[in-house]
């Protein structure tokens, strides 16, 4: 037995020997008491299964010279179409660095010469967040496994990197991105267990003033500020209540609220009396910030539609509209804004077993509807604009690859550029939340 | 399918040992392994109508469960994390892991881990799940879960190795 074997066969035997399969007497019947009042969820329904298609006697009945010319030509006719529409690889667009987490350590990509290099040297930093100077970087750390996590902010080159949160135990949504206020002086962040009990933070960039906002029941994730700076926005709901509790968490739903944790209101109608919020705002997985759009007085967000599909809408923050763009019936979620707010960028068909779905571009309007990829599936993550709206960022299934597409009009069959990042050595997202791997440099 | 209480307390039965079993070595707590476990058979309860495959059941069952005692260690513990209190559980000193100073040296280890890594050695290890079967309850990548076992495992045995050392060291000072 090698040394291995025998320590995971005591690991096992140790196990075995600390536990016991006992029943306390009258747990079961407590717990079964318990479900005589809870409601059960409606049974699924399968779909009709779809006819199989009938085989064209034609083609069997032809003469094997004639088969074999008929394949002949499709080949020959395969090759010709593809030569001829081969569609070109995508140029980086030349908007400065990325900066991506690869393998807990973090990195730049210099998208003009392709140099690549590293800027930390720890082995648990991740969710890198550029400011909107594109000077300040900042990121979660661990200092060693197990260890709580704190945020730090470095320079664009990496270096005066200094933590900000000081001994604070920030641990528990480490893999989701702090977001900078716009003036770059500020960050906003949600610390906690993300599916059921979050705490919105904000604190000065410089380390200053750390301090929780909105202190009632709600549960808080994915903030995202105003472009002036004066709300952010985020999702939420009632503190232990799972977003796709069964019969909906009344609260659940999308919130403003200053940064000095006045003046918090919802916004829409998103989630609230819906019959079913299945997946809809971030279980698990499907959630990102509300998109706002350029002009301030808006936000983007996706709210439950019929057949379990999901609307992007778009509702003013004064809550006086709330409209959805038209998009054929889908379940798209996670939709952003184009920096110009001209387009947004989504995950279509998503699935909420695998977490996955289509990357799809679309006008704001919901016009000139394009799947990227040519429809593969990418994660269930956020799609990440480039700071000048020529590239989209998003992950591959395994969130082990970075693939950037081109989104200029007319180039999005293009391949994607792909950048490989290995999971960081114990960093601790939960399996399946949200992970932020990289961010793009504002132009100066 | 179950479809009433009846039905729903046989399996209640049923699978609640084993439940309980994995709860308490997650969580090293018999109340919070209770809690944690209710939680998750009330949720089964509730959502048992919507699953959809009813051959994906015991891995259904897993996850819920695993979930439920992350909830459940966040509740007791502070933000994000599991704090642990030191409750040797249905121990015999003369179970077959060996002598009294490795088991402890195992429960330090093993206290060490967060809880994704304790949810995947209780798993693959007690509950006797394939990688890739526990990579399904997860909901992660199979190659992760291979590098987190791997990462327990490293991490309980440098904890082993640590203790031997300062072992030794006191007893070549002696």
């Amino acid at each position: 037995m090698t040394r291995d074997a025998a320590f995971e066969a005591t690991v096992a035997a140790w196990l075995a020997a600390q536990t016991s399969e006992d029943v306390p007497a009258g747990f079961v019947e407590r717990v079964v008491a318990v479900t005589a009042v809870t409601r059960r969820r409606r049974a699924w329904l399968p779909s009709r299964r779809l006819a199989l298609p009938r085989i064209d006697t034609w083609w069997l009945t032809r003469p094997a010279s004639v088969k074999v010319a008929i394949v002949l030509a499709l080949i020959a006719a395969s090759i010709l179409g593809a030569a001829a529409f081969l569609p070109r690889r995508h140029a980086l667009p030349g908007s400065g660095l990325l900066v991506y987490d690869n393998g807990g350590v973090l990195q730049t990509f210099d998208q003009r010469d392709g140099a690549a290099a590293r800027i930390t040297s720890g082995s648990f930093d991740t969710a890198p967040s550029f400011s909107p100077d594109g000077t300040k970087i900042a990121f979660w750390r661990r200092s060693g496994p197990g260890l709580p996590a704190s945020l730090w902010v470095m320079n664009s080159d990496g270096s005066n990197q200094h933590n900000i949160t000081g001994q604070a135990d920030l641990s528990g949504n480490e893999s989701v991105r702090a977001v900078w206020s716009p003036d770059s002086a500020m960050l906003a962040f949600a610390v906690g267990d993300y599916y059921s009990s979050s705490h919105l933070y904000v604190t000065r960039a410089d380390g200053t003033g750390l301090r929780e906002i909105g202190a009632d029941n709600l549960s808080r994730t994915d903030p995202s500020w105003s472009p002036d700076g004066s709300l952010i926005a985020f999702r939420g709901h009632t503190v232990g209540e799972l977003p796709d509790e069964i019969p909906p968490d009344p609260a659940i739903g999308i919130y403003v609220i200053a940064p000095d944790g006045s003046g918090q209101r919802r916004v829409g109608s998103s989630g609230a009396g819906a019959p079913s919020n299945w997946g809809a705002f971030g279980w698990p997985s499907v959630g990102a910030p509300p998109s706002w759009l350029p002009d301030g007085r808006s936000l983007l967000y996706p709210i439950p539609g019929p057949k379990r599909t999901h609307l992007l809408v778009i509702g003013s923050v004064d809550n006086s509209s709330e409209t959805s763009i038209p998009l054929p019936p889908n379940s798209n979620v996670l939709p952003v804004v184009s920096p110009d707010g001209s387009r947004v960028a989504f995950i279509a068909s998503y699935d909420r077993d695998t977490h996955a779905g289509t990357l799809a571009v679309a006008g704001i309007d919901g016009t000139h509807l394009v799947m990227l990829r040519g429809g593969q599936p990418v994660a269930g993550q956020p799609p990440l604009w480039s700071p000048d709206g020529s590239s989209i960022l998003a992950y591959d299934l395994n969130v082990r690859s970075i693939l950037i597409f081109d989104a200029s009009p007319g180039h999005e069959t293009a391949p994607p550029v792909v950048i490989s990042v290995p999971d960081p050595p114990d960093i601790n997202f939960g399996g399946d939340a949200l992970y932020d791997r990289a961010t793009w440099q504002p132009r100066p | 399918m179950l479809g009433d209480h009846g039905a729903f307390s046989e399996l209640a039965a049923t699978a609640a040992g084993r439940m309980l079993a994995i709860a308490r070595l997650m969580l090293r707590d018999t109340e919070a392994a209770e809690d944690a476990v209710q939680e998750a058979l009330v949720t089964v309860w509730r959502d048992l109508p919507s699953l959809r495959d009813p051959e994906r059941f015991d891995g259904w069952l897993y996850r819920i469960l695993v979930r439920a005692c992350y909830r459940e260690g966040r509740r007791r513990g502070r933000l994000g994390r599991m704090e642990l209190q030191i409750e040797p559980i249905g121990f015999s000193i003369n179970d077959e892991s060996g002598p009294i100073a490795l088991r402890d040296q195992l429960e330090f280890g093993f206290r060490r881990l967060d809880p994704e890594q304790r949810a995947i050695v209780v798993l693959h290890f007690y509950a006797g799940l394939t990688l890739p079967e526990v990579a399904d309850v997860l909901v992660i990548p199979l190659g992760t879960a291979k590098s987190r076992l791997h990462r327990a495992l490293r991490d309980m045995r440098a904890t082993l190795d640590a203790e031997r050392r300062e072992l030794a060291l006191r007893e070549g000072r002696a």
